[in-house]
């Protein structure tokens, strides 16, 4: 299944047909457009009910759509089954009615829609990565807000925003043809155009490259989310008794094995405030912890090029302090504050910091790509950290193990989603 | 440390340099290329607790793994460390003033250099005479050398050109020399010493890197370079560095077809060589055309059983180790030793390296079966990107502009 589109696609999916993908996607947006008006006269309250049964479905494991996700997407995007199930459990368990209250009240409520009135008619959602979820919350609030949206998908992962379409179709039939989608590769320049014409507004996914080229391309409203990295930081302070300290170091875990350590929000480092000797402590409790948590969400097999290098992180972090290992996870502490060599995927990787005041001088190099930190530790230091961190992009902060569940009101990149639309 | 102890563990060192040495002896006189597993283990025990005593970082990483020397029972469970390493750890059991040689990576990846110290360079030198003459050195008259990689003295640092230089001054004929300047290949001096020989019917034995041979090839096949040549019966050629980042365009087998062609040579006297600057032993590929290495046929045999073992004239391409190299290959999701026949990253216990460290793991990919290897190129990353910002390409081009 590569596309889902209204009005082409009914009859089913992968039909031979003469048009051309980009005639299809021309086709499949008028018929969006068209479905419009209708979206946005039912108003707000039975949207956001739709859209709350819409994501109740998808958490049920007999739902066929997710189960058809359950089946394909493991291969198509290179993760466990577990992490599927997990992504796509925690992507739709915040899809609430409550939250998409809150959401528009926060967001939304009031506005002028750009001076138009009413939302956009056709929004525009580039997807990529094998995070398949990372997505969801602007395709989620344009149907909201009562925009039709077309989601172009990586042609090597097209099935969860088809399943997705489809599943509106299916589950929220009263929000009528108000989504398409489709996987093609980018280098299909003139099936990426006319999707681009046909767009009102753009929310892209992907390399910064990628997402300055669609910016010169794109001229109207243009969101865009590249790549990032986020942190976990502990202050000594307040570490508490063993069972604590399990029970932490579990969620740290947690944060990192999903999406197998490759999200916007995995901590690639946990920083320590306290000495190097500390650091490893966490890191050998951590080493007794991670083979329980490794096996609850599996990893895929890693390719030559990162088992060679996670080889060699393991042999440098493991003569400048200490490192351990086993599969699908592993986890170290450097004797100082250093951020090379990076870690692998699936690694816990504890930095001892004397202050951490030191931090964002040390995160300096990476620029303003800091996503998410999750934080254990007095409120007061949390505060003065997120102030000097914000530079730094800093998005998201939360307790460990809730980095990888940002509620729908996360301004992802500093873009608030919902407002986007108004 | 004081005297007495620094004293003691050169005593330790030079006892254990005889007994390698002794052992390379043996084999060499004997041409016994399989060793009883016995001496392999002890030998290996007994590098292993010199290492892990003497040399300091190497010793807490061992105990920091939950390793001792009392602690294991085999050679295989000796704690393998990175290549990558010895850039950033000076790794050796002596003071690195106290070094006869030091060599280092070429560095080009990553800026840092790898360094590997030696106390002694009558080890290394009996470790790869003897393997190189197995493989290298037909029999009868001494061949011409000629070398296509700079000399000890251009380029001292380098493993590869201490060979080389030994191959010259040891084993060449006269007139055996470095084709080699700040330019790279001499080529056409290289090619005028080769019409030499072969108007005289003396073997050659060509020497060179990929990249030069390379450029040899192209030179050749162009006309730039004058006429094919047709090397006398008994020359050989050793082609290495070859998979490492040279820019090859020509597949292997149509790299040494046409080196077997524009040199007049037989495909059976092309040979590739497997060597790093952190192992003191080098692998070669078996050649049919030398009578006293270690039973072809049984290779042949072998190769044919590895995936891309053999080449497309039926040769086999995989590496073979002397008997004081032990090589396995590690399951890259968890490091762990595989059975023979499977694939997985490489991992060497270099008994000649006594005073460094003797269980190296490399990033290369490849397959071994009964001590023979097959290299293999490494899979494209199979696995799909999340949305994680790429850290060390981030940091290296951040350290570029703070340069």
């Amino acid at each position: 299944m590569r596309s889902f589109l209204p009005g082409v696609d009914d009859a089913g999916w992968d039909a031979p047909g003469s048009n051309s993908l980009s005639d299809r996607l021309l086709a499949g947006a008028a018929e969006l457009r068209d479905s419009g008006p209708a979206l946005r006269a039912l108003g707000e309250r039975a949207r956001m009910r739709a859209l709350a049964g819409l994501a109740l479905a998808w958490r049920d494991p007999e739902d066929p759509f997710r189960r058809e996700a359950l089946q394909l997407l493991p291969a198509e995007c290179g993760l466990s089954s577990a992490m599927v199930e997990r992504g796509i459990d925690d992507a739709f368990s915040v899809v609430t009615e409550q939250a998409l209250r809150y959401w528009w009240s926060t967001e939304a409520q009031g506005r002028p829609y750009q001076g138009r009135g009413e939302a956009p008619e056709l929004s525009g959602h580039i997807w990529a990565s094998n995070v398949f979820v990372a997505g969801l919350p602007p395709v989620m609030a344009s149907l909201l807000v009562g925009s039709p949206a077309l989601i172009k998908a990586p042609a090597s992962m097209p099935s969860f925003a088809c399943l997705l379409a489809r599943s509106v179709r299916e589950h929220a039939p009263e929000l009528g043809r108000c989504l398409g989608a489709a996987g093609w590769s980018r280098k299909q320049v003139a099936v990426t155009t006319t999707f681009l014409d046909g767009a009102d507004l753009l929310f892209a996914f992907g390399e910064d490259r990628s997402i300055e080229e669609l910016r010169v391309q794109f001229q109207r409203p243009f969101y865009a989310f590249g790549a990032r990295y986020s942190i976990a930081v502990l202050c000594s302070t307040v570490m508490g008794d063993d069972q604590q300290l399990d029970q932490l170091l579990d969620a740290l875990a947690d944060d990192q094995l999903a999406w197998d350590g490759q999200g916007c929000l995995s901590p690639r480092w946990i920083f320590v405030e306290g000495s190097p000797e500390l650091a490893q402590m966490l890191a050998e409790r951590a080493a007794c912890r991670l083979p329980d948590r490794a096996e609850l969400l599996p990893g895929t097999l890693l390719g030559d090029d990162d088992a060679a290098h996670r080889a060699s992180w393991l042999g440098q972090v493991g003569f400048s302090g200490w490192a351990r290992e086993g599969r699908g996870w592993c986890c170290g502490a450097f004797d100082s504050s250093r951020l090379e060599p990076s870690p692998p995927p699936r690694s816990l990787c504890f930095v001892p910091l004397e202050d951490l005041d030191e931090l964002a001088l040390l995160l300096t190099p990476l620029g303003s790509r800091l996503q998410g930190m999750s934080f254990f530790g007095p409120e007061k230091r949390r505060e003065q950290l997120v102030e000097v961190l914000e530079p730094l992009g800093l998005s998201r902060v939360c307790e460990p193990g809730g980095l990888q569940r940002p509620p729908l009101h996360w301004s992802h990149d500093g873009v608030r989603i919902l407002e986007a639309f108004c | 440390m004081n005297k007495a102890e620094l004293l003691g563990r050169e005593q330790r060192s030079d006892r254990l340099h005889r007994q390698v040495q002794q052992a390379i002896a043996h084999s060499t006189a004997d041409a016994c290329w399989s060793w009883p597993k016995q001496r392999f283990e002890e030998l290996a025990l007994a590098l292993f607790e010199h290492q892990f005593q003497g040399c300091a970082a190497y010793g807490r990483y061992c105990r920091g793994r939950g390793v001792s020397p009392s602690s294991i029972s085999s050679w295989r469970e000796i704690p393998a460390v990175p290549t990558d390493v010895f850039r950033s750890v000076d790794l050796c059991s002596f003071p690195t003033q106290d070094s006869e040689l030091l060599f280092m990576t070429s560095g080009t990846t990553s800026g840092s250099r790898g360094r590997h110290y030696l106390r002694r360079s009558d080890t290394y030198l009996a470790s790869l005479s003897a393997w190189f003459r197995t493989f290298l050195l037909v029999g009868g008259a001494a061949p011409k050398v000629v070398v296509f990689a700079p000399s000890a003295a251009q380029d001292p640092s380098s493993s590869l050109s201490f060979m080389l230089q030994w191959a010259v001054d040891a084993e060449g004929a006269p007139g055996s020399g470095f084709f080699w300047d700040s330019q790279g290949p001499r080529l056409a001096a290289g090619l005028k010493a080769m019409r030499q020989a072969q108007d005289l019917a003396q073997p050659v034995l060509v020497l060179g890197t990929a990249r030069a041979l390379q450029a040899l090839l192209e030179g050749l096949v162009s006309g730039a370079l004058g006429d094919r040549l047709e090397l006398p019966s008994g020359s050989l050629l050793m082609e290495t560095g070859g998979f490492k980042g040279a820019a090859r365009t020509l597949s292997r087998d149509l790299f040494y077809e046409g080196l077997s062609k524009v040199l007049g040579l037989p495909l059976a006297a092309i040979v590739s060589e497997y060597g790093m600057t952190e192992l003191g032993s080098q692998g070669y590929q078996p050649c049919a055309l030398t009578d006293h290495q270690p039973g072809t046929n049984e290779w042949s045999d072998l190769a044919a059983s590895l995936p891309e073992g053999l080449d497309t004239a039926g040769q086999p391409r995989v590496f073979v180790f002397p008997p004081w190299c032990g090589v396995g290959a590690v399951d890259p999701q968890s490091l762990e030793l595989l059975p023979d026949g499977e694939r997985g990253l490489l991992r060497f216990w270099d008994l000649s390296n006594v005073d460094s460290i003797c269980a190296i793991q490399t990033a290369d990919v490849g397959v071994v079966r009964g001590g023979a290897l097959s290299l293999l190129g490494r899979a494209p990353g199979a696995t799909a990107r999340g949305c994680s910002l790429a850290v060390d390409e981030v940091l290296k081009a951040a350290s570029r502009t703070a340069e």
